[in-house]
């Protein structure tokens, strides 16, 4: 217990003093997200439905976990804070250029969820089929369907298994050096945009966007250095 | 630069009194912000920063990426991010009256009112009378004036029962869910789910002196008990009547049944988009996800409003495009709805409506 209170307030102290602890290898994300992290972690081993829909399509669950880890943790963070009837409300009238917003345990946003449907169409059959029948139009039915889905676990893991096949699909020509370098493509990819083109995907593979707070914080963190340490522990 | 220092926020430019239909209440509509072109209400991650108090919006934009805050009648800015714009935490901006669901205090028992025998049974001890033994209490409340309460008991075969100080003590079918209470604090109203995995029988059977014949004989019969009494059902119970069912046992969750924030000792349930007031049938809606957070009733549950991502409906037919920010307000003993809409992408308006 003593050990612990000095190590929070080192850490306290190394983050209220701007130094920057975020950096590959010096950052014990367990400690630093403390019960949050924990917490995200528990949600994803007790959930073995979610294991099995990811299995049954073909997925390894301990990558796509690993890819929205970092986005439980946040959620987990933020939950009190969650406001989401005016946004929704704000999406639905004026679409994902004015309100695009983070929702749920994986934080998919609107935006995200469009562009999935869109491109899913485009998958070999069997995948292609889930999307086959969702408006993926920007009418305000359209759009209000979606907010219905995003707020549905069943659905989040849907559209992580579009986002993963669609990848997939992509970049299927790339030989990745590891296991690492893949995760950590689609994490980053996950979390900025998997739209983007690879150049710049991989540019942000080693920045720190990724905050738990509101607002943008100025101390932020690797997304994929998150998942990356996620990954490895369930190997 | 003129136009960036000038404050538009225009408190009370107009105020309109709009009497759509001649049984409808009216509508008050107020313009409170006008935002200047290219301006939009901030985008953050999962938090609107939008919130209004007494007439005073407190609002963050951005505009040609600066930060722009609202406040006190007051557009403050540019900032060159939200750290210098000091901008409020999402929570402190919340809308904690969003829920219209009413949501009683804790109903664990009070050990102030509780006794045990001897066998280790639980009493309530109420007014000076004593009610029990039980051998389990999963929910209890003792009325506000300390007149009465009303219990979940549970026997040795972990059988539940309704239990009241009036004496009234009726078998539930099943587990109790979430009991609720109104606002005056005596009415009460939950949902029973029948749960066709127990068998209090069991509890007394002893397996181990059956053969396996036995035993197969009579998990037949039990599986054939389950499917000739088909899927498990849900019943209502509630202070003011009968109790009321079957239903569905999907359609009940937390806050279903319950009384409302505004509706006094009428309660609501949505059972699959159909609403019912007190347990009668008001009216099953289409191309609306109902939820009991999102109906608000008039004090005496004969009106009431539904909020939805794209509307308000009213029960007097009326209906308001893209509602942000709902809640209540009382005056006069009338309940009012009030919200906001950004219309044409610019203007923030406030409106308030009798239910």
């Amino acid at each position: 217990m003593k050990e612990w209170l000095i190590f929070v307030s080192f850490l306290y102290f190394n983050i209220s003093s701007g130094q920057d602890i975020s950096k590959p290898d010096e950052v014990n994300y367990k400690i630093l997200f403390g019960e949050k992290y924990f917490g995200a972690y528990s949600y994803l081993s007790s959930q073995q439905w979610i294991t099995d829909t990811l299995r049954l399509s073909g997925i390894d669950p301990a990558f796509a976990k690993a890819i929205v880890f970092p986005e439980i943790i946040r959620f987990s963070a933020l939950q009190n804070a969650l406001e989401m009837q005016g946004l929704f409300t704000l999406y639905v009238q004026y679409g994902a250029s004015y309100a695009n917003f983070s929702v749920g345990r994986f934080q998919m946003k609107p935006e995200f969820a469009e562009l999935i449907e869109r491109d899913a169409k485009n998958l070999s059959g069997f995948y292609s089929q889930r999307f086959k029948n969702v408006d993926n139009s920007i009418t305000p039915e359209a759009r209000i369907a979606r907010v219905n889905r995003l707020n549905s676990m069943n659905w989040q893991v849907q559209y992580l298994i579009g986002f993963m096949k669609i990848m997939d699909q992509k970049y299927e020509k790339i030989r990745w050096t590891s296991a690492t370098e893949k995760l950590q493509f689609y994490a980053t990819a996950y979390n900025c945009g998997f739209t983007k083109p690879e150049k710049e995907i991989r540019k942000k593979m080693i920045e720190k966007h990724f905050h738990t707070s509101s607002f943008r914080s100025n101390i932020c963190y690797n997304y994929c250095a998150i998942s990356n340490e996620y990954y490895y522990s369930k190997k | 630069m003129k136009n960036l220092i000038l404050p538009l926020i225009v408190l009370g430019i107009f105020i309109e009194n709009i009497s759509s239909q001649t049984t409808t209440s009216k509508v008050t509509r107020k313009l409170l912000v006008t935002l200047q072109q290219g301006e939009k209400i901030l985008e953050a991650e999962s938090c609107l920063p939008l919130g209004i108090s007494d007439n005073q919006v407190y609002l963050v934009t951005m505009a040609d990426k600066k930060i722009y805050v609202y406040e006190n009648g007051q557009r403050k800015g540019p900032f060159k991010d939200t750290e210098e714009a000091g901008i409020k935490a999402c929570n402190e901006t919340h809308n904690d009256n969003a829920c219209s669901a009413y949501s009683s205090e804790q109903t664990s028992p009070d050990p102030e009112y509780l006794a045990m025998t001897d066998e280790g049974q639980y009493q309530i001890k109420l007014n000076g009378k004593t009610f029990g033994p039980y051998m389990f209490i999963k929910s209890m409340r003792i009325w506000p004036d300390k007149s009465g309460f009303v219990a979940i008991t549970m026997d040795a075969e972990m059988k539940s029962y309704l239990v009241t100080s009036d004496g009234q003590k009726t078998a539930l079918e099943g587990d109790a869910e979430n009991l609720r209470f109104s606002a005056t604090g005596k009415k009460y109203v939950f949902a029973v789910k029948e749960n066709p995995n127990f068998n209090p029988a069991l509890l007394k059977m002893d397996f181990s002196k059956m053969t396996q014949d036995e035993l197969l004989k009579f998990a037949k019969e039990q599986e054939e008990k389950a499917k000739q009494a088909g899927p498990p059902k849900a019943y209502v119970y509630t202070s003011n009547g009968p109790k009321l069912g079957p239903f569905d046992v999907q359609g009940f969750y937390t806050d279903n049944p319950t009384f409302t924030k505004t509706g006094g000792d009428n309660w609501i349930m949505v059972i699959d988009d159909t609403l019912y007031i007190n347990g009668v049938l008001v009216k099953k809606f289409e191309n609306i996800s109902l939820s009991t957070c999102n109906i608000w009733l008039s004090k005496d549950g004969k009106r009431y409003a539904i909020i939805s991502y794209d509307k308000i409906l009213f029960s007097d037919g009326s209906a308001y495009n893209y509602p942000l920010k709902p809640s209540s307000s009382e005056k006069d003993g009338k309940v009012y709805l009030n919200w906001l809409s950004l219309e044409n992408e610019k203007d923030l308006v406030s409106f308030s409506k009798e239910i």
